[in-house]
């Protein structure tokens, strides 16, 4: 069947595009327009709203100020569309930096103005955690300290993964997992994670219902995992890993999938786990 | 502006180079995804025309017009199927034009859902790669893997159903 999908993405590339860059240099060209337009719009308003200032309500000949008169009501009126202007740049601002998805990119055609924000802002990662104590990365020691700390996880957890359920391995950005009990489709599955394997599954005797039953024991494992010995004495809250295996619970792939990820937790998600460092470690572990 | 005056900004030069190396697979990746070679084709111009102006502030124009295009594109999708009532993918692709084969591909892709039709397009018509994927759309590569694998498994299902 991946035929069928082959040859309609090879019968896409025999369709040529029905837009060329004088469609793309022509927006341009447009807009410019637009804008010029908006200006002498700008200016028969001006003139329109002077004329609405010389109506009966407000009649004043030159030798009593009408002259000022027309020149406040003018000023009045572009501190007002200034003012709006101002409030409409704030609002547009403020949606910019709320609207992340967007990544300032205006998701509609616009003819006026560009959304000064070209790339993705990076979201920050907060690990589930009720602590508030924070950290500094600024200090060499201590990130030195911590990355040890994990390093010593990592390697404690694998070693224990790895006599229970298979083997396991920690290649510096991956934590490779053996896990046993997998039919041929799973390993397709499991094949599909990375080209270097991050997770590699080998058939063998184990059921499908030891392999969830080993996903509970994990599951369980890690909630009694003694993470306090890494935190120098703070206990870590256990529930707070499970978080991350959480709401993966229907069907065996989604099982599978939380099996896997209980250790990718530790191995994928560095920046979370050193934010849980960061709010657990003592400030001045001496 | 007066008829003639040609607009060139700073950063069109390079621009242009990104669209002569991704214009023709970025549009049909847009037609794939929204089934809609108007949609396809506005979301593309608009999307370099939006680059040029954002001149040097761009780092990989090229990437940046992927993203861009599927927002824009996905913008106007919403706005269709907010004004209109009806999802535009209801009329399908033009079929007097499109071979069937792209037709049949394009309709399965349509029952998709929105992130796993983008993910399948990206990497089936565009040609990316899974890390290059989840760069371009601020996904872990491995979860591209998983949910593309995913994807790929259910576009294989309306395929086959298709055929029944």
């Amino acid at each position: 069947m991946t035929d069928r999908i082959t040859a309609g993405a090879t019968a896409l590339e025999s369709i040529a595009a029905d837009v060329s860059w004088d469609d793309v240099t022509a927006r341009l060209a447009d807009e410019n327009d637009n804008d010029n337009d908006n200006d002498n719009d700008n200016d028969n308003d001006n003139e329109d709203r002077s004329a609405m200032s010389a109506s009966p309500r407000r009649i004043s000949s030159p030798a009593h100020g009408g002259g000022d008169d027309r020149q406040s009501s003018r000023t009045a009126m572009r501190l007002i569309v200034l003012t709006t202007a101002a409030a409409l740049l704030v609002v547009v601002i403020l949606a910019i930096r709320v609207d992340d998805e967007d990544a300032g990119v205006a998701t509609q055609p616009t003819t006026v103005g560009t959304i000064a924000q070209p790339e993705p802002t990076p979201i920050e990662t907060t690990a589930p955690s009720t602590t508030s104590t924070t950290y500094s990365k600024a200090e060499p020691y201590e990130q030195a300290r911590k990355d040890l700390l994990r390093t010593k996880l990592h390697e404690d957890l694998i070693a224990h993964l790895g006599d229970r359920y298979g083997r396991a391995t920690y290649d510096g950005n991956d934590l490779v997992v053996l896990v046993k009990g997998l039919t041929p489709l799973d390993q397709e599955w499991l094949n599909t994670q990375t080209p270097n394997g991050v997770i590699r599954l080998e058939p063998t005797d184990i059921s499908r219902s030891d392999l969830v039953h080993a996903q509970d024991v994990v599951n369980a494992e890690l909630r009694a995992w003694p993470i306090e010995s890494y935190a120098t004495g703070q206990l870590i809250d256990p529930p707070a890993l499970s978080v991350h295996v959480q709401g993966h619970h229907e069907g065996l792939e989604a099982r599978l999938r939380s099996l896997v990820a209980v250790p990718l937790v530790y191995a994928e998600q560095d920046e979370a786990i050193g934010d849980f460092f960061d709010r657990r470690l003592p400030s001045n572990p001496g | 502006m007066s008829e003639g005056v040609e607009v060139r900004l700073p950063n069109q030069g390079r621009v242009h180079d990104a669209w002569v190396a991704h214009h023709e697979r970025l549009w049909r990746a847009l037609l794939a995804w929204s089934g809609d070679r108007d949609v396809a084709s506005d979301a593309l111009a608009e999307a370099f025309a939006q680059a040029i102006r954002r001149g040097e502030a761009i780092d990989d124009v090229g990437r940046w017009v992927w993203r861009a295009a599927f927002r824009i594109a996905g913008g106007s999708l919403v706005d269709r199927q907010r004004t209109s009532g009806s999802l535009p993918r209801s009329e399908g692709p033009d079929e007097r034009i499109l071979p069937d084969e792209a037709v049949v591909l394009i309709d399965a892709l349509g029952r998709l859902g929105a992130a796993e039709r983008e993910l399948v397009v990206f990497s089936v018509v565009g040609g990316w790669p899974a890390a290059e994927i989840g760069a371009l759309l601020d996904i872990r590569p491995g979860t591209v893997r998983v949910r593309l694998h995913r994807a790929m498994t259910k576009l294989r299902t309306l395929l086959e159903d298709h055929d029944d």
